[in-house]
């Protein structure tokens, strides 16, 4: 299996791809993009982009002599059709630098790029929101050579889209960087702290009703007040329980690393270790951990070992019992 | 003169909104400004969760009751899974020939193009993305903030399928636009609009197991149905937030007074020669 692994940091390059990225994945917003559009960026990041095209270029020629590969996110979920045209020239300028190839979260652009008739190839982005084969095989159409399915989706699903559509490499998420919500139908900013931050973070005050106007009887609250602190421990969990890591700096959940025998099995080549916001020592024991695992799936015939390794990994076996940082936590009953 | 159509979730309130008052006078409230009206569509169906697909029946029952009132039928579907597309296309058949599908999955879209060239699709407002941040409610100047139909790539993408009408809603910091959409019609919802859906399902899970709770493939009993929640902000409160309420899987905000007169101006310049209004998946909507 494959890891892919982010970077936003030229010198992360070499480190990364040494010890066992396959692939590593970036954005880059020029300047001139950041004069012309402000806080809309190339691909939703604020910061932790690469600049100007000579970083790019030198993380390019860094990665290709050790062999792996580069891809660049340019996933927005929607542009205008000025930014499009930015976005075309932009393509251009990335494939004569020898990018391997473009994340891309809007179907137009993905369409534009794709009638540029660039030698870089093509993947859908998580921000596209494939969920089924149909859209899958209108992407292939489109041009894709790969899809990065959205979180949220069960081994069960991925397994029949990708046995649906064999022509197109998946890839899915392993590791870091939840999102309660439809990341590519989330259609707000994370704004600055000071204004509230990601909505997704931010407090509110709910009160449930029922349509037909009647109060709620005591089972009915005793059943919403246990879902409600289970949400906010879920969603806790989802944010990596605080941003937090172990002593020895491995990131909390978002995780999965115990299906990946099972994510090989059902297809699955391409696993993704996502936090490009991230320092370099978490991004780095992130990518320690997929690596472990995949290398011990190379030797060990016996998924439950595979399994029972990863709980173990961190070192605190108790944090996957509730599944709450799980990305696919139908492993845990299995 | 502005049509509408009246959009329902679930087949039952359909039912029971044709049986009481006439239908027109339960639109009137979420009307900007008095603009006369015209009902032309009834919908049946919901854009945020496969599980509200309508069964074949209640499409049938709810096709007949358009006929009925002499207007067109439309199914709304929403972004779907593999099962969810078995689903759709079970249920498919019992749509008239007429018919107009809002599409909200480009897959969706694909299929129904290829399989039912004779249906009139409609791209739905999960597909037309834009900036809508509700925690943002004064207009702000941002040529940024726009409706994708404005970019050609975007009309030529709609054009392969054969589409030529979006669905938008109105994001609370921008006005609406003064000009056409060349080549493209505009489907405005009215009252209220989405800024956030989730795939797995908070209200969904109250009554799931802990381990089963906020999963995909989830077996919720359509909670969304009986329950909405009203939101509103602890730490950052502004004297200009806008009403946000959660139903389902989903964030709406409601449309502010500036924000409605905008709409009416829109209409009368006929930028918007459509609108939507949702009766029974709102926050005040109530059976009782």
């Amino acid at each position: 299996m494959k890891i892919i692994a982010p970077i936003s940091k030229v010198e992360e390059a070499g480190v990364f791809a040494r010890v066992g990225a396959e692939e590593l994945f970036f954005g880059v917003v020029p300047n001139e993009w950041r004069e012309r559009y402000g806080r809309f960026t190339t691909n939703r990041r604020g910061g932790n982009n690469l600049n100007t095209l000579a970083e790019v270029r030198e993380v390019v020629s860094t990665v290709h002599r050790e062999g792996k590969r580069v891809s660049v996110a340019v996933n927005g979920a929607t542009h205008t059709a000025e930014q499009v045209a930015y976005m075309s020239e932009l393509a251009t300028e990335l494939a004569a630098l020898d990018v391997d190839a473009f994340i891309v979260g809007d179907i137009q652009l993905l369409s534009v790029i794709h009638n540029l008739k660039l030698p870089t190839r093509l993947h859908v982005s998580s921000i596209a929101a494939c969920r089924n084969s149909a859209t899958a095989r209108l992407y292939y159409k489109l041009g894709a050579n790969r899809i990065i399915l959205p979180r949220h989706m069960s081994l069960r699903e991925i397994g029949r889209l990708v046995r649906a559509v064999p022509e197109l490499e998946f890839e899915v998420f392993v590791l870091n960087d939840g999102c309660p919500y439809e990341e590519g139908l989330c259609h707000t900013l994370h704004l600055p702290t000071e204004l509230g931050g990601p909505i997704c973070f931010e407090s509110f005050e709910t009160e449930l009703e029922r349509i037909d106007g009647k109060p709620l009887n005591l089972a009915e609250q005793r059943n919403i007040d246990t879902n409600e602190r289970c949400y906010s421990h879920w969603r806790w969990s989802k944010f990596s329980r605080g941003f937090s890591t172990t002593t020895a700096g491995q990131p909390y959940g978002p995780c999965g690393l115990c299906a990946i025998p099972t994510l090989k099995e059902i297809g699955v080549e391409y696993i993704k270790i996502a936090g490009r916001d991230g320092n370099s020592l978490r991004k780095r024991r992130s990518l320690d951990m997929v690596r472990e695992v995949v290398d011990l799936l190379a030797t060990e015939n016996n998924n439950e070992e595979i399994i029972s390794f990863a709980k173990r990994m961190r070192g605190e076996p108790d944090l996957c019992q509730d599944g709450c940082m799980c990305y696919y936590p139908e492993v845990l009953s299995s | 003169m502005v049509d509408i159509a009246v959009s329902f979730t679930e087949f039952r309130n359909l039912d029971a909104a044709v049986c009481g008052q006439p239908l027109l006078d339960s639109i009137v409230p979420y009307v900007p400004d008095n603009i006369p009206l015209h009902i032309s569509h009834i919908r049946l169906g919901n854009e945020f969760c496969e599980r509200l697909l309508p069964t074949r029946r209640q499409i049938e029952k709810a096709a007949a009751l358009a006929d009925q009132y002499d207007v067109s039928f439309a199914l709304v579907t929403p972004n779907l899974t593999d099962q969810g597309l078995k689903r759709l296309q079970h249920v498919m058949s019992a749509v008239p020939a007429a018919s107009e599908i809002i599409v909200n999955d480009w897959g969706v879209a694909d299929m129904l193009v290829q399989l039912y060239p004779a249906l009139s699709l409609t791209a739905g407002r999960l597909l037309c993305k834009h900036l809508k941040e509700p925690r943002i409610a004064e207009p702000t100047v941002d040529p940024v903030v726009d409706w994708p139909v404005k970019s050609a790539h975007f009309r030529e993408l709609l054009a392969s399928f054969g589409i030529n009408r979006v669905e938008v809603d109105l994001a609370p910091h921008t006005s609406m636009p003064t000009a056409k959409a060349d080549g493209v019609k505009l489907t405005l919802h009215l009252h209220n609009g989405y800024t956030a859906k989730s795939h797995v399902c908070k209200i969904g899970s109250i009554k799931q197991p802990t381990a089963r709770k906020f999963t995909p493939e989830h077996n919720c009993q359509r909670e969304c149905l009986r329950y909405v929640t009203s939101v509103s902000r602890m730490i950052y409160p502004s004297r200009n937030d806008l009403g946000v309420f959660q139903r389902g899987n989903t964030w709406f905000y409601n449309y502010t007074e500036r924000m409605n007169a905008s709409i009416a101006e829109a209409i009368r310049n006929t930028v918007v020669d459509r609108t939507v209004v949702m009766l029974d998946w709102h926050e005040d909507h109530r059976t009782h």
